[in-house]
């Protein structure tokens, strides 16, 4: 009845290895239904196992179980409590030895198999030093069937679903693998309300439905529209002011991975690309320093005037608005950018704060650029994932190209922006400066000089940073002029406003206008950065 | 002795009937913990308060039906504080049992820390125990057989019957309690369906599990292994294989795991021994000891074919305090990459429907055991069984009464999560000694029926007991695993010898034809 194979198998793992083979793990090695591997075993046991133990599996219903039952009924009374009758099936697994006493404890014996054989009677020898109960050591003994389910795993592992059917596994239809929590599962788990949905559960759910997204727009980041359509689907879930901006951040993003993609049309791409480009360092840099910004435009003038005042009590108060511009100049392109950003920037607080009105009021596609963090991280990822090497290019080009952008476009502003803007705009220079650590008081230092130029600056500061100041001045005359168009441009209230900032009382109002000083010194300090390079 | 007759191997392709699980509901809410409720400041008065607004109306209400006639008229007393001496009248409020053998928090602050506690006691109750009764206004102590002889535990909103005594006690009458939560309706539905659809081999069954106690000094390994194959549907012969393939599901009610014991350093060498001794079969190279991989290896093996359901219990490592939330699946390796497995907070209710829409939803109550445990100190145990206190449970509308008092529970604020506002069909609960099942009926106002099927669930390492339910008629039966004459006492081990040398002369086991 046995096929070669199976018989050579069982010869070599019986008598040669000396292993226990069960009837999994000849179904498994040998691709059989379980049932025929149990009938195996029995031919293999009855024709060639004459030194070999078997152990057995029976099933049914034990005479116990009955005569339980029958007390039951008897001694309703005492234990009402105990409960109904239940059928029990039971399932024994029994060595050869005492087979036929078991057998005889069975009222109904439904199955009967051959369990395993193994080269000899399975036994524990128990260890001198600990009392085992007889339970125990029979425990033991039958631990010793285990050995073979290491095999069973590995190849239900690596055999799958196919070798399931085959052994005959009954697998419910609704098992299924997945990374990601099954929908019913998790929904379940999120309380109705969807604020509790923050339990863990819940929140793996909502995470990689997020991150699905994510992948999508990778997968079909060539395709414009797919990724069009699933931003918007995040924008939907935005006030409608944001989808708009996202809209627009889409195009560039596109222009992209087309630019990247396909490398056509460079000019209109590059520009856009720039711009995306310089967002998404903007937003960046707006996470980085979101310390440093102040939340919100209104806030803006309080908070920084809060600031000021305290560094006065530090340091002279001129001192401080020059602080400002020097932390800028470290990074060249960033401070520029961040001038040009101001109002992403700001925007970007303010969103983190209050999404939808902050964007409205400021410029708007920094706005969008900025529109969220989530937002900006999500191109982010989505550009970096889709070609590495030509999101580094692009943000080359885009700093080249910066540094005159960002000035120019400051400069736009501040004399679009005329009186009102400006201030507001040189507040949060302001505040970036003095959230910085004590890198930028040394910053600071070269900063004070450039107030004197201006004029407006109170003198009893610069004393002590004279030295600085020589080394400042050279860059600083550049800066000059613009600080001057600036506060020009700003109209009258402007310069009583300098005026004030001297006397630290320094109302909000003040600080602005010291900020923006300290604006134009931002801008000296960086061509005074490059004007030294240059000129040395 | 019978001989071994070959197993029909028409393999007739057995398939498992699917079910789903749906969204909890209001009255069946998540005991996720989430960040709304994330907080620890709070004090447990709020349970006991918000229990008892709660609970109130239905106790008054069904205090008022069921005395509403009765000689001397009682009146309801709103404030216990209130009740007027020789004048019956029934009050409501919250049961304390005041209890010397209770642990006590502030005996364990003025305990001397040099000697060792105590170990905790397997009982609290002992014959010096008061009864109170509080509300809001205060407390007033319960006297009389009535009430003694009623088992009740702290925390249970009840309304006494009776007459305040000369000496200001309360001598208790009658009591009354909650009674049973409404169900939703679908029992005749369910009912009618039973006697026409008389086929079992269509039905729906789920499993039940408890206290396989993996990483025991005494593991029950082979019991797990053929509970394994039973459950995959290999085991046995062609009629367990149908039924193991009629299981849609498993749920395993808690202790899967053994809890981590610390050996003294004294015990050190003999513990040692000991482990050598007990792990057979576990080669360090191919089979890693370790409890928690054990765990996921076989809940891997049942994974692959059906859904799981994992809560966690006393044992297990997850917080003491109830409800205890879910595992982290990524504990649990391979399987939790199979959406069909599922960690479950430790009471849960489950949902379940079948997919065909043939048979109705079951709302299943489940928890890992310890607030029955808990609840069992506090009652005298020959006249009670876990299932009467369990019956009790239900009647009471509160699955854990002693919660803030002896269970350790979360701080909630608004809510009690542990009532039960909605009868489940089946409330399970693991972690027993003894299985036990009951079916309770309870008329309802519209004569509409309540059933409720407990299910006490043994735990796995000392019964081998698997209980099975059938969801359609809410039957019971168990399947018990064991192992026998692998090689009994020593006596049998001497015995032994001789009769290895002839195993098949003695067992002739004749070969199939």
């Amino acid at each position: 009845m046995s096929t070669q194979p199976i018989r050579d198998y069982l010869t070599k793992q019986l008598l040669i290895d000396k292993n226990i083979v069960t009837y999994r793990s000849l179904s498994r090695v040998m691709a059989l239904n379980v049932n025929i591997a149990k009938n195996e075993l029995a031919t293999f046991h009855a024709a060639d196992g004459q030194n070999l133990a078997a152990t057995y599996l029976l099933s049914g219903e034990t005479l116990a179980a009955q005569k339980r039952l029958d007390e039951d009924i008897d001694m309703d009374d005492d234990e009402d409590e105990d409960g109904e009758y239940v059928p029990q099936t039971e399932i024994l697994l029994v060595g050869e030895k005492e087979l036929e006493s078991v057998q005889a404890q069975f009222a109904t014996l439904e199955s009967f198999h051959v369990y395993s054989l193994s080269p000899s009677v399975i036994r524990a020898s128990p260890s001198p030093y600990v009392y085992a109960p007889p339970l125990l050591i029979a425990r033991q003994d039958a631990g010793l069937l285990c050995t073979p389910t290491e095999i069973v795993r590995e190849l239900d592992k690596t055999e799958g679903a196919e070798l399931a059917t085959v052994v005959g596994k009954v697998v419910g239809a609704d098992v299924n693998v997945s990374t990601k929590t099954q929908p019913g599962w998790a929904g379940r788990k999120a309380p109705p309300a969807p604020v509790a949905g923050s339990s863990k559960t819940p929140a793996a759910g909502t995470s990689t439905v997020k991150k699905e997204e994510d992948a999508k727009p990778k997968e079909k980041a060539k395709p414009e529209k797919p990724k069009a359509t699933g931003k918007l689907d995040f924008s939907k879930a935005k006030t409608k002011p944001v989808k708009k901006e996202e809209e627009k951040k889409e195009k560039p993003v596109k222009a992209e991975t087309k630019r990247k993609a396909e490398s056509r049309a460079p000019s209109v791409a590059s520009t856009i690309g720039e711009k995306v480009q310089v967002k998404m360092e903007e937003s960046k840099s707006a996470k980085g320093k979101s310390a440093l910004i102040s939340d919100s435009e209104d806030e803006v003038a309080a908070k920084p005037a809060a600031r000021g005042v305290k560094r006065k009590s530090a340091l002279p108060s001129d001192s401080e608005d020059e602080v400002k511009p020097t932390k800028p100049a470290k990074p060249v392109v960033q401070p520029q950018s961040s001038v040009r950003v101001r109002k992403g920037v700001v925007l970007s607080d303010n969103e983190d704060d209050a999404p939808a009105p902050a964007r409205k009021g400021k410029g708007k596609a920094k706005a969008t650029a900025v529109a969220s963090d989530s937002e900006a991280e999500k191109n982010l990822r989505a550009m970096m994932d889709i070609d590495d090497d030509a999101v580094t290019r692009v943000s080359r080009d885009a700093r080249e190209s910066e540094p005159d952008d960002p000035m120019e476009a400051v400069d736009a502003e501040m004399s679009d922006g005329e009186s009102k803007p400006a201030p507001v705009k040189r507040k949060p220079k302001k505040v970036i400066p003095v959230g910085k650590n004590g890198l930028k008081k040394k910053r600071i230092v070269k900063s004070k000089t450039r107030i004197d130029e201006k004029g407006y600056m109170v003198t009893e500061d610069f004393s002590e940073y004279e030295s600085v100041d020589e080394e400042e001045e050279e860059p600083a005359p550049p800066p000059k002029t613009k600080a001057k168009a600036k506060a020009k441009s700003t109209t009258g209230d402007a310069a009583p406003a300098k005026a004030k900032p001297a006397p630290k009382p320094a109302p909000a109002k003040a600080k602005p206008k010291p900020s923006g000083s300290s604006k134009g010194a931002q801008q000296t300090g960086l061509a005074s950065f490059f004007g030294k390079s240059k000129s040395k | 002795m019978a001989p071994i007759v070959p197993l029909a191997t028409s393999s007739a392709s057995v398939s498992r009937p699917p079910t789903t699980i749906l969204p909890p509901t209001a009255e069946t809410p998540s005991f996720l913990i989430t960040s709304a409720n994330k907080s620890y400041k709070h004090q447990y008065a709020n349970i006991y308060f918000v229990r008892l607004r709660i609970l109130r109306d239905v106790v008054e209400e069904n205090a008022r039906r069921r005395w509403q006639g009765i000689k001397g008229d009682p009146v309801l007393v709103p404030k216990v504080l209130e009740v007027e001496k020789s004048q019956l009248c029934y009050i409501v409020g919250t049961a304390y049992m005041d209890m010397p053998l209770k642990p006590n928090v502030m005996e364990d602050i003025a305990r001397d820390n040099s000697i060792p506690p105590p170990p905790p006691l397997s009982k609290f109750y002992s014959p010096d125990d008061n009864i109170m009764l509080e509300d809001e206004s205060g407390r007033i102590q319960l006297v009389g057989e009535r009430i003694v002889g009623a088992r009740l535990v702290t925390g249970v909103i009840i309304a006494a019957l009776g007459i305040e005594t000369p000496t200001g006690e309360f001598e208790v009458v009658d009591i009354c309690y909650a009674e049973m939560a409404p169900q939703p309706k679908q029992e005749v539905e369910a009912e009618a369906k039973m006697d026409v659809d008389a086929e079992p081999q269509t039905d729906t069954w789920i499993a039940l599990l408890s206290g396989l106690d993996i990483g025991s000094t005494s593991p029950a390994d082979a019991q797990i292994q053929m509970l394994v194959e039973y459950l995959t549907g290999e085991e046995g012969g062609p009629k367990e294989q149908v039924s193991a393939a009629q299981i849609s599901r498993l749920v395993i009610a808690g202790d899967s795991l053994a809890p981590v014991v610390i050996s003294a350093k004294s015990d050190s060498f003999e513990e040692k021994e000991g482990k050598k001794g007990r792990r057979y079969g576990y080669d360090a190279t191919s089979f890693s000891p370790h409890p928690t991989l054990s765990l996921s290896a076989h809940l891997l093996d049942i994974g692959r074919t059906m859904p799981v359901h994992l809560l966690p219990g006393e044992t297990d490592p997850s917080g003491v305090i109830l409800p205890q939330q879910p595992f982290p699946r990524a504990m649990f390796g391979a399987v939790s990459t199979y959406g069909s497995f599922s960690c479950e907070t430790n009471p849960t209710y489950l949902r379940i429907g079948s997919e065909t829409g043939s048979e109705p939803t079951r709302t299943l109550l489940v928890n890992s055991g310890q607030p029955l445990n808990d609840m069992f100190k506090y009652v005298p145990s020959p006249p009670n069984t876990p299932l009467s206190l369990l019956e009790s449970t239900v009647r009471w509308r509160h699955m854990a009464p002693t919660a803030p008092d002896t269970l350790w529970c979360h701080p909630y604020f608004s809510a009690d999560p542990f009532l039960i506002s909605q009868t489940p069909d089946l409330y399970i609960v693991g972690g027993q000694q003894r299985f036990g099942t009951k079916m309770i009926v309870e008329k309802g106002e519209d004569d509409v029926e309540k059933r409720c099927r407990l299910v006490l669930v043994p735990r796995f390492a000392d019964t081998g007991t698997l209980v099975l339910v059938n969801l359609r008629t809410l039957d019971v039966k168990c399947v018990k695993f064991g192992v026998k004459g692998m090689s009994g006492s020593s006596d049998d081990r001497a015995r032994a010898e001789p009769d290895a040398s002839l195993p098949s002369t003695q067992l002739n086991p004749k070969p199939p034809t």
